[in-house]
């Protein structure tokens, strides 16, 4: 029996193999991969590519490490409780009668 | 039975759990418009104001993040007047910008600096990189990578389409990438080996990757 091309939906209703996709496809939906924001289909397609290819999954890595960097340094952003103070007390001034915690 | 003071109570309350919830969110989102503390903090409060006058157009079951996020952003901008003033970097294709990526990590792994994040403390780096990232890169960046916003949530608070957020983001992350690469290299961890003179394209990291 022959193999159905990749992408084809299978008569029983299995899910379809992903698509095969290159390098330079993978590579070009990298920060969309790592954000999720490719469907289903997509992720697929890069998954296995990644699975299969020894060259790509270490950018993907670097990409992933680099995305981490930059959350953790939402650290070096947060403000002090005296942001929060003065904020209440501006809405207090309006009329707020929340409390400040 | 409910009386006005008891209405304004329950407002207050629900004003305080969902909105001022998200102070830290919304005063990182401000440094990153601003770039000045001061300038910062007087956007936040300002943001909270319209907020908490506004509030009556908040419906429960919003996103009360995205919602401040959009108030921050327009108050920015009214104050600034700064109402259209799209970039030519908007014309950046992401594609390319992925690509350039994945050609910089390889030529910093021929560098032997691909370990750099495992190695060095970067987070003051990052930081300091951040901050010199141009007005719109910046934003992008808090919103996606600090603030989890999906692209589409990012597009509507910054007014702009997912496919300039996407070419903000990507050309954002690969200027940072560069920063980091800089940082490494003034840390002395650059290989004695020099780095190749040729840029690495697209076309070989297909060729050498398989």
């Amino acid at each position: 029996m022959m193999a159905p091309e990749p992408g084809t939906p299978h008569a029983d209703g299995a899910a379809a193999a992903p698509a095969v996709i290159d390098c330079t496809t993978a590579v070009q939906r990298m920060w969309d991969f790592l954000d999720r924001e490719l469907d289903d289909a997509r992720m697929s397609e890069v998954e296995a590519h990644l699975a299969a290819c020894r060259g790509c999954p270490s950018h993907f890595a670097f990409a992933q490490s680099l995305l981490e960097n930059i959350a953790a340094a939402r650290a070096g952003f947060e403000q002090p409780q005296a942001l929060r103070l003065r904020v209440v007390a501006a809405l207090h001034a309006e009329g707020f009668v929340g409390q400040p915690s | 039975m409910s009386t006005g003071r008891d209405a304004a109570c329950e407002r207050d309350a629900a004003f305080e759990r969902d909105v001022l919830s998200c102070l830290p969110g919304i005063a990182r989102f401000a440094r990153s418009l601003t770039r000045d503390g001061p300038a910062a903090d007087d956007l936040v409060q300002e943001t909270f104001l319209m907020a908490y006058r506004g509030y009556h157009t908040f419906r429960t079951g919003d996103n009360a993040m995205r919602w401040m996020l959009t108030i921050c952003r327009n108050a920015f901008l009214r104050d600034r007047e700064r109402g259209s003033r799209f970039s030519a970097l908007d014309d950046v294709d992401p594609n390319t910008e992925s690509h350039d990526a994945a050609s910089a990590h390889m030529a910093a792994e021929q560098r032997g600096e691909s370990d750099l994040l495992d190695r060095l403390d970067i987070g003051p780096a990052v930081d300091r990189a951040l901050r010199g990232l141009a007005e719109d890169f910046r934003v992008t960046v808090v919103l996606v990578d600090m603030e989890g916003l999906s692209y589409r949530e990012a597009a509507v608070v910054e007014g702009v389409p997912v496919g300039t957020i996407r070419s903000r983001l990507f050309r954002a992350r690969r200027l940072l990438q560069d920063q980091l690469y800089e940082f490494a290299r003034d840390a002395g961890l650059r290989s004695a080996s020099p780095p190749s003179a040729d840029p690495v394209s697209a076309e070989s990291l297909t060729r050498s990757a398989k």
